[in-house]
């Protein structure tokens, strides 16, 4: 099983037959904030995910993956299609990208978009089975 | 991490030290030994004491439910709402080994976000599954190792319980329950009071205290 980071749509009407969840079937861990009243901050979540095959994920035009093995690669070893699509994503979801640039590493582009989310949080603290 | 509750449900009733989330069942006794729920979502908050914010619960299954879907099981609840004014708590469940059976989901006001979810963690009956809520890290633990982790900041304290998500197949039962806080062992604090040795003089003059001068030793109660 492998990890990788994805952006995925938040789904669900907050019911017991149809909770809010992310888009996903298979193990994950998501930053889900919420409003006051139990309701999603936002319609996108960051997630976790662990597969032995990510292809379908992949394939799925609503889901926007991080690129890049671990979270200590540097934007730079990344091939420019797949960082200009999560920087045009990211960006699209109002994550404040200053600073960023080759030399940063995939690391520092999730802390932006936990920032975005909900500042309090941790995505250390996000955890799935291998 | 201390202890500072536990329930074996030998008795006839649940009682007094628990209540019943809003919206919900009551988790009651069966045969005397059991904590059982029984088709229907059913939650119950440990409400006897004052909880930490940062706490964990934990049950033995004697009865593992199979999940039916994503979100669906048995285990603990921490931070529950304390007034049980609106449905709101964290939710770590299992159920018996296979698809769905692990997950994180949060309660606010009513509305269930699902968090986190796994399957085939290999949950069997006999099985202690835990759930930890400590600052915003929100874990479910099986028989101590933990199983998924995930981040959250929705709810902030409350008490923890008991909670079953159906659907199911086969109801859940718990032969005992436990729930506790963080705090570490205490650490060595300064005394307000106690004795202190005062010593008058050195009896052999000679500049050295040893025993012979023990007749001049006396305690001075501080406080």
């Amino acid at each position: 099983m492998t990890r990788r980071w994805f952006i995925v749509p938040v789904i669900g009407t907050g019911t017991k037959g149809d909770p809010y969840r992310v888009k996903l079937s298979i193990a994950h861990s998501a930053l889900i904030p919420s409003n006051p009243d139990g309701t999603p901050r936002f319609n996108w979540a960051l997630c976790l995910v662990s597969a032995m095959d990510f292809a379908a994920l992949d394939a799925d035009v609503e889901v926007e993956p991080f690129p890049g093995v671990s979270l200590d690669d540097q934007l730079s070893s990344i091939p420019a299609a797949a960082r200009n699509r999560i920087q045009t994503a990211l960006i699209n979801r109002g994550v404040d990208l200053t600073g960023i640039d080759l030399n940063s590493t995939v690391r520092d582009v999730v802390e932006r978009v936990v920032e975005r989310l909900d500042a309090r949080l941790d995505h250390r603290k996000m955890q799935v089975p291998e | 991490m201390t202890q500072l509750a536990s329930d074996d449900f030998e008795r006839a009733a649940l009682g007094a030290n628990w209540s019943t989330i809003s919206g919900e069942f009551a988790w009651f006794i069966t045969g005397s030994s059991d904590a059982t729920a029984n088709g229907s979502d059913s939650s119950s908050n440990y409400s006897a004491i004052d909880w930490p914010d940062d706490q964990w619960a934990e049950a033995t299954f004697s009865a593992i439910p199979i999940p039916a879907s994503a979100g669906a099981g048995a285990g603990v609840a921490t931070r529950c709402d304390p007034t049980n004014s609106a449905r709101t708590y964290y939710r770590h469940l299992a159920g018996a080994n296979g698809a769905n059976d692990s997950c994180i989901g949060k309660l606010v006001g009513g509305s269930y976000t699902q968090l986190a979810l796994a399957s085939n963690q290999g949950w069997v009956n006999g099985d202690v599954v835990r759930g930890e809520a400590q600052g915003t890290d929100i874990r479910l633990l099986r028989n101590g190792t933990q199983v998924l982790s995930a981040s959250d900041s929705a709810i902030a304290g409350g008490d923890p319980g008991l909670t079953f998500s159906t659907s199911t197949t086969g109801d859940p039962q718990f032969e005992d329950w436990a729930a506790g806080d963080f705090a570490t062992a205490n650490a060595p604090t300064k005394r307000s009071h106690g004795f202190k040795l005062q010593q008058m003089a050195d009896a052999e003059d000679d500049g050295k205290f040893n025993e012979l001068d023990v007749r001049n030793w006396w305690c001075e109660a501080f406080a």
